[in-house]
């Protein structure tokens, strides 16, 4: 059992709701209590309502949080957060408000760390989609709006220590600005680079998130 | 009577096709909003055209709708 006791992993799915199967697995062996946020894929403009939509997206996870402590009060919550759901997942840890303390330890998995310079720069074809979206040259020259929700910015004030981002070696959506980012960011934060693709759930790529927050947890109860 | 049988047929038909379509978009992985089509990808940016993976759909990229709200999953 370790020390997993009276612990609660909530999952934030990427914007295809991808299901956590080896990580609601992983909970079930460990006797953790998993939470699935469940969530619409973006609507309204992709530039103007962006953030709305992470605010939106922000007042599910709170709920869901608020839930496991009013229904367990010495809870420890984790947050784990795949693609889009990550860079959410990180914004709502940012909030200056009493969401940012929802969680005592966040997972970033396959997230891109800047979307909004892969959707002006990227190849990839959602980049490339992205740009296709809107209405022409002067909506793509304000993609740079939506910078302040990137995971960088997000990240920019979260403890070093409470934030384990795992990076898929062979992730088709990091592009080498990417890698560039990551390679900053892994100065801050623990960084885990791993032989695997965008959804990141290869065996040894759950393993080791979840030996993350069990330090994490075991860490907790000594302080 | 011939006719109206033909006409039931068709309605079963298109029934059953809007099954299968939504059924083929949920195996490959990909969210599909039951009520407006929209289809995206991880990073919720509409997915292509069949054929061109770098071109939006424009038939289903909406970008006017409200955001709803949904539910959470607890999984013991």
């Amino acid at each position: 059992m370790g020390g997993f006791e009276s612990i609660h992993v909530v999952l934030v799915p990427g914007a295809d709701a991808l299901a956590f199967e080896a990580d609601i697995a992983a909970a079930a062996e460990r006797g953790v209590l998993a939470h699935v946020v469940e969530y619409d894929p973006p609507k309204g403009h992709p530039i103007d309502d962006c953030e709305a939509y992470y605010q939106a997206v922000s007042m599910q996870i709170h709920a869901v949080a608020a839930d496991i402590r009013a229904q367990a009060p010495d809870a420890r919550v984790f947050g784990f957060g795949r693609n889009l759901g990550g860079s959410i997942l990180a914004y709502h840890a940012a909030r200056p408000d009493e969401f940012r303390e929802d969680f005592q330890g966040l997972v970033m998995i396959g997230v891109i760390p800047e979307l909004s310079t892969f959707r002006i720069h990227g190849d990839h074809s959602s980049a490339q989609r992205f740009r296709d979206s809107l209405s022409g040259p002067t909506e793509i020259a304000r993609i740079g709006d939506i910078a302040p929700l990137d995971m960088t910015a997000s990240l920019a004030t979260h403890p070093v220590d409470r934030c384990l981002i795992q990076i898929g070696e062979q992730d088709d959506y990091m592009d080498d600005r990417a890698v560039a980012i990551f390679r900053k960011l892994e100065s801050r934060f623990p960084s885990e680079w791993l032989d695997d693709v965008h959804a990141m759930a290869a065996p040894d790529t759950v393993a080791r998130r979840w030996a993350f927050i069990e330090a994490l947890a075991e860490g907790g109860r000594q302080s | 009577m011939m006719e109206k049988r033909s006409i039931i047929w068709f309605i079963v038909a298109g029934l059953l096709g809007g099954v299968l379509l939504n059924g083929a978009a949920f195996a490959a992985g990909k969210h599909t909003d039951g009520d407006s089509g929209v289809h995206t990808d991880e990073h919720g940016t509409p997915l292509g055209v069949p054929g061109d993976p770098h071109k939006v759909d424009r038939t289903i990229a909406t970008s006017s709708r409200p955001i709803t709200s949904t539910a959470s999953r607890h999984c013991p």
